[in-house]
């Protein structure tokens, strides 16, 4: 169901609106101050009961995952938001950073309050410079009017919130990964347990927020949490609120879009997108970032067993609303929102090559299956659109991607193996003509050379 | 003790110990490259992964995969359970983990492997890791199928040097980082790191360093695949030929140890490597322990001789025999060494005492020298507290008193074992005579009268206590070069020639006759795993 | 020749350093900054550098300074250009801005342009979806991009003082 809200996007396109005046005058900084009155256990069922589902692309339940933090104890806490957005088709959290920065600030305020954090690191991947210049911008606004630093609203909470950037890498957008490259490692995931929540940053107690996630809290204290739960289609699913919707490819309008949970991906393809790029055909759409499978139109939801599906059972995939719980269920992903929709012009081969070298060029190497398996997966589909690879050889794609799954450190493996599997079983027919093609021409080569003899002629030229 | 099923075994386990750990405690491998019981786990490799049964009542987490139809060639869907590494699992009372018999388990290994070898050069026969590589095992033991892709492999650096004793070829590499940790971990000298990402990882030295730190052979050893190699090692003998005995170190007083590896064919050794002891080495070894063994084929006396003149061993245990034979036992000194095993020791100081009556004990031995606070001694000898152990209440006096004794005309003639010393010994040339059992040339060499050549540890099984006080045997490698002789051996023919009733013909022999002293410590035999060559960790 | 910072410089470096609770934290700041003071690239210098002040092993420095792509190990042209190549700039022509791009430079991606002024990049997804396609000018980016567009950019590249 469509419903559009201006929750996070009300400054977005206003000359200035990243400013900390127009973002006070709108009742900015009110709800990081009615935070720091409330204990910290109101402050996470404040936050629980928003159902405020991570907006990162893991789907999990921001309020319980604050939850998990240990009681403040000796040992500094950290709260350290994810900024390195950099799934393919993702970009939204940018929109937030360039255009309501403060939203994010003051999230930082209440999440840091909430977890028993006196500091919180943004992790902004370093391409982003406007994002960067614009939260240090609102850093500087913040400490000035005494909302960040010794006694935030004559608080005794200290609280200070740092940019820090990575150096391009994909991978540190994973939570462990992110946390090395803050402590200025190599951004390679850790082995998990230990979790963040006991040995995170610098070795101490750390939450790890997505941006949008943490920017959308001044709202949901503003209106309260369960009023904003309630915004929400799949409120009755524990999936919350409002989100920021993007979406990218073979549309007619592009762009991030905010609405209450619930939205289609029809309403987001048709309604905000402004329908399919010339109006063609619509070959699948890629959901939440590349990280999750393709879907097609004529994939038809039939969940059995759960009264709360009855209305979509029967219906398109397109026309199921999107949430964590919905999407899981029907064995697609919801990710981050924001969807990739390809028309009938693309060839679904040459965008499988496509995400296959983004996921060679960003594994990071540490463990076997997704450094070797990424690499080879690459190498087969260079082979299919190079017309080289046999039938046997276009057979193995699933294989390797099948033994990436599961068997690796972190979910980049699952991530990377996730969208070959579902492109080369939703479109092997065009795989296969690939190959046949490929063997066809090698044939016809093959034949030109043995009636010319030129293997003979050449070699007694040599002679 | 609580325990916890792998496969159909009952493991016990320690709280705290991870499956893999608590296999490998009770001498069950779980295939594994990355992890090393010494170092912290990186769970990269992810060989080990295991399947766990889900708690009772509880569905195992399942993943989305495709399998393919072999008749039909239509993709199916699947599930498979999410494996776990057991380098990374804690054990848990009464876990269910399934390891050989999962055959989800058996795919991930397999696939593991492959893409292992995947960009590998497969260049075994020119590989020094060949015969005791882990690719080349799991492979036999997980894969067993050709490799799949045909192409070209991603080429790297190769036979970079790394440092004097080390050479990389980023080609073998399976990027596991056992080096990187055991240099940061218990070398203590982070010098290594890995550069690049994806499959272009590859293993780097600090710019402007070498990998030259004391520990850069184990470094090499901690290496599950050829990629690192050891200079010394390179090109010189094939594993598979080698044969290996439980040695001790004969570098200091630490006592580690290891395995001397050996040619039983030319009688020549090869190499040392550590062997477990988690109370004296752990796993590891100093680099001058690893070389040490070189020492055993270097300076060496192989014949007898009486003054400059080589002879037969019967005529230079009689020249000794002579020697000794013109003297008072108040003028005559007898010296143990601190370089020779207890049952060297124990024949000298029984041949003294009982036999030619001295009471003149002295003790020689190498000089001290640096420690390192790893594993390294500062006491530069194998066995001093053996032989201060067989003195008892009347512990032998330092050599330094010896030459002071010489100085002053106290002392004529000396009986020495070895000819090592701490100090200047120019005082020796007021000698009437020297005799001398050594397997080496040394600084009491140039004085000897008659010399005797006695075997190396590596020629003779022994017993040396380490710093600790921990008795512990160095077993034989190889047969006693040309004239050389155990050193207890050639005391009890030197006892013979002067006419004593000595009769100790097996190395048994001399230990039945410790086994009545109290001092005298006889190691039990070795009792560390044995593994055969290159299956160490 | 030895790299080193001035006085302002030293103060802004400092001030990385405050931000952390260790020094091993500011080292992808430190590399960020020195990189910046060092016409663009990480040299082996700087490598040094950055471990010396940070206390760390260079190896460590040199092992992150490979990880991330945004560290230079050659010095590169005057003006980086990133032209962003992954599905949705892909769906909606980042080929043949690329290819362009290349033509019109006269280079290959990785490539510097025989001036000196431009090193034309690939670059993989930079969270710019919706204004596809895009490039990376420096610190700029240039969104919803038409042959035209790179062109003026390009041109004023090549020809700006």
């Amino acid at each position: 169901m469509l419903k559009r809200t201006e929750f996070l996007s009300k400054n977005y396109g206003v000359e200035g609106g990243w400013l900390i005046e127009p973002y006070v005058k709108s009742g900015g900084y009110q709800s990081a101050k009615r935070a720091l009155g409330m204990t910290r256990e109101q402050v996470v069922a404040e936050a629980k009961a928003a159902h405020i589902r991570g907006r990162g692309g893991a789907g999990f339940d921001c309020g319980t995952k604050w939850s998990f933090m240990p009681p403040p104890g000796d040992k500094p806490h950290y709260l350290v938001v994810n900024a390195d957005e950099g799934e393919p088709g993702t970009f939204k959290d940018r929109t937030i950073m360039e255009m309501n920065p403060h939203a994010l600030i003051e999230g930082c305020i209440i999440g840091a309050y909430a977890i028993g954090a006196h500091a919180a690191y943004i992790y902004v991947r370093d391409e982003l410079h406007l994002s960067k210049a614009r939260l240090w911008g609102a850093i500087h606004e913040a400490r000035e009017k005494g909302y960040l630093g010794e006694r935030p609203f004559g608080q005794s909470w200290a609280m200070q919130v740092y940019v820090h950037t990575g150096a391009g890498a994909y991978i540190c957008g994973e939570e462990t990964a992110l946390l090395n490259s803050l402590e200025g490692r190599r951004g390679e995931p850790r082995i998990k347990p230990p979790f963040p929540a006991q040995y995170g940053a610098f070795g101490m107690p750390t939450t790890v927020n997505n941006v949008e996630t943490i920017a959308i809290m001044p709202t949901v204290f503003k209106v309260g949490g369960d009023a904003f739960s309630r915004e929400s289609a799949l409120h009755d699913l524990g999936d919350g609120g409002a989100r920021l919707f993007g979406v990218s490819g073979h549309v007619k309008r592009p762009g991030v879009y905010e609405a209450a949970v619930g939205l289609t991906l029809r309403e987001l393809i048709y309604d905000l997108g402004g329908g399919i790029l010339d109006d063609r055909p619509l070959l699948g759409v890629i959901p939440g970032g590349s990280s999750c499978p393709i879907m097609l139109e004529e994939e038809i939801v039939n969940v059995e067993g759960d009264e709360r599906f009855a209305p979509y059972n029967g219906k398109s995939v397109l026309d199921l609303p999107m949430g964590v719980d919905t999407y899981r269920r029907t064995g697609n992903m919801l990710g981050t929102c924001c969807a990739i929709v390809l028309n009938d012009s693309v060839d679904p081969v040459r965008a499988a090559q496509n995400l296959a070298r983004f996921y060679r060029h960003e594994s990071c190497g540490q463990c076997t299956p997704c450094r070797e398996g990424c690499g080879w997966i690459e190498r087969l589909f260079d082979k299919v659109v190079a017309g080289e690879a046999t039938l046997e050889e276009l057979n193995q794609v699933h294989q390797v991607a099948s033994n990436i799954m599961g068997n690796t450190i972190c979910a980049f493996g699952d991530g990377a193996a996730t969208p070959m599997l579902a492109f080369v079983r939703k479109f092997r027919p065009q795989f296969e003509e690939y190959v046949r093609r490929g063997e066809a021409e090698r044939n016809a080569r093959r034949a030109a050379l043995g009636s010319g003899d030129h293997g003979r002629s050449l070699a007694s030229e040599a002679r | 003790m609580p325990s916890f099923k792998l496969d159909e075994l009952e493991i016990p386990f320690e709280p705290g110990d991870t499956v893999i750990q608590a296999a490998h405690r009770v001498g069950v491998d779980i295939p594994h490259y990355c992890w090393h019981p010494g170092l912290s786990v990186a769970a990269n490799c992810r060989m080990c992964l295991v399947e766990v049964a889900p708690p009772p009542g509880r569905p195992a987490m399942m993943l989305d995969v495709l399998r393919q139809d072999p008749t039909t060639g239509e993709y199916v869907p699947a599930k498979k359970p999410k494996l776990q590494p057991a380098c990374q699992l804690k054990a848990a009372e009464g876990m269910d983990v399934r390891s050989q018999s999962s055959p989800h388990v058996a795919e991930a290994r397999g696939a593991v492997q492959e893409m292992l070898l995947l960009n590998h050069p497969v260049d075994c026969p020119i590989c020094d890791q060949a015969g005791e590589c882990r690719l080349q095992d799991y492979w036999l033991e997980h894969q067993g199928t050709r490799k799949r892709m045909r192409d070209e492999v991603i080429h790297k650096p190769k036979a970079q040097v790394f440092g004097p004793t080390i050479v990389y070829d980023a080609e073998r590499c399976i990027i596991c980082t056992r080096c990187v940790r055991f240099c940061e971990e218990v070398a203590k000298d982070p010098v290594l790191d890995v550069r690049e990402r994806g499959n272009l990882n590859e293993i780097v030295v600090s710019p402007g360093r070498q990998l030259d730190h004391g520990y850069t052979l184990m470094t090499e050893f901690v290496c599950p695949v050829g990629a690192l190699t050891a200079v010394d090692f390179r090109f010189k003998a094939r594993v598979w030929f080698l044969r290996s005995v439980r040695s001790v170190c004969q570098g200091c007083a630490t006592g580690c140890n290891a395995f001397l590896d050996y040619d039983p064919r030319n009688q020549t050794l090869y190499r040392h490597r550590p062997r477990e002891n988690l109370q004296v080495n752990q796993y590891w070894m100093c680099d001058h322990g690893m070389l040490d063994y070189r020492r055993a084929h270097e300076d060496r006396f192989v014949s007898a001789y009486v003054g400059e003149e080589e002879v037969t061993l019967e005529a230079g245990v009689n020249a000794a025999a002579s020697a000794l034979r013109e003297v008072e036992p108040e003028r005559l000194a007898v010296v143990l060494s601190a370089q020779h095993s207890n049952e060297d020791n124990f024949a000298l100081l029984t041949l003294a005492r009982d036999y030619l009556g001295t009471g003149q004990l002295f003790i020689t031995n190498k000089p001290h020298g640096e420690a390192d606070g790893i594993l390294r001694h500062a006491d530069k000898n194998p066995n001093t507290l053996g032989v201060e152990q067989l003195c008892g209440t009347t512990p032998p006096r330092p050599l330094q008193d010896l030459l002071a004794a010489i100085e002053a005309g106290q002392i004529t003639h000396v009986l020495a074992l070895s000819s090592v010393a701490p100090c200047e010994v120019e005082a020796l040339q007021r000698l009437k005579r020297l005799v001398l059992i050594t397997p080496f040339d040394g600084p009491l060499a140039g004085y000897a009268d008659v010399l005797l050549p006695a075997a190396t540890w590596a020629e003779s099984t022994g017993t040396f206590v380490n710093f600790k006080g921990m008795a512990q045997e160095s077993e034989r490698a190889i047969r006693p070069e040309a004239d050389a002789r155990p050193a207890w051996k050639l005391i009890g023919a030197l006892g013979r020639a002067l006419g004593y009733a000595i009769d100790w013909q097996r190395l048994s022999d001399v230990r039945l006759a410790m086994a009545t002293d109290p001092g005298a410590v006889v190691a039990p035999p070795p009792s560390a795993r044995m593994a055969p060559v290159g299956a160490a960790e | 020749m030895a790299f080193s910072l001035n006085e302002a410089q030293e103060r802004e470096f400092e001030d990385i350093l405050a931000r952390y609770p260790n020094q091993m934290a500011a080292c992808i700041p430190a590399l960020h900054f020195c990189q910046d003071a060092n016409e663009n690239w990480v040299s082996p210098e700087v490598i040094q550098f950055v471990a010396e002040r940070l206390s760390l092993p260079t190896a460590h420095v040199l092992g992150v300074v490979t990880f991330y792509t945004l560290f230079n190990q050659e010095k590169p042209g005057k003006h980086q250009v990133w032209v962003c190549r992954t599905l949705s700039c892909a769906l909606r022509g980042s080929e043949e801005i690329l290819a362009h791009c290349e033509k019109r430079l006269g280079v290959h991606a990785g490539g510097t342009t025989q001036n000196g002024r431009i090193t034309l990049r690939t670059a993989e997804c930079l969270a710019s979806c919706g204004s596809a396609p895009m490039m990376q000018v420096d610190k700029d980016y240039y969104e919803n991009l038409t042959i035209e567009q790179v062109d003026q950019i390009l041109d004023r590249l090549m020809q700006e003082a």
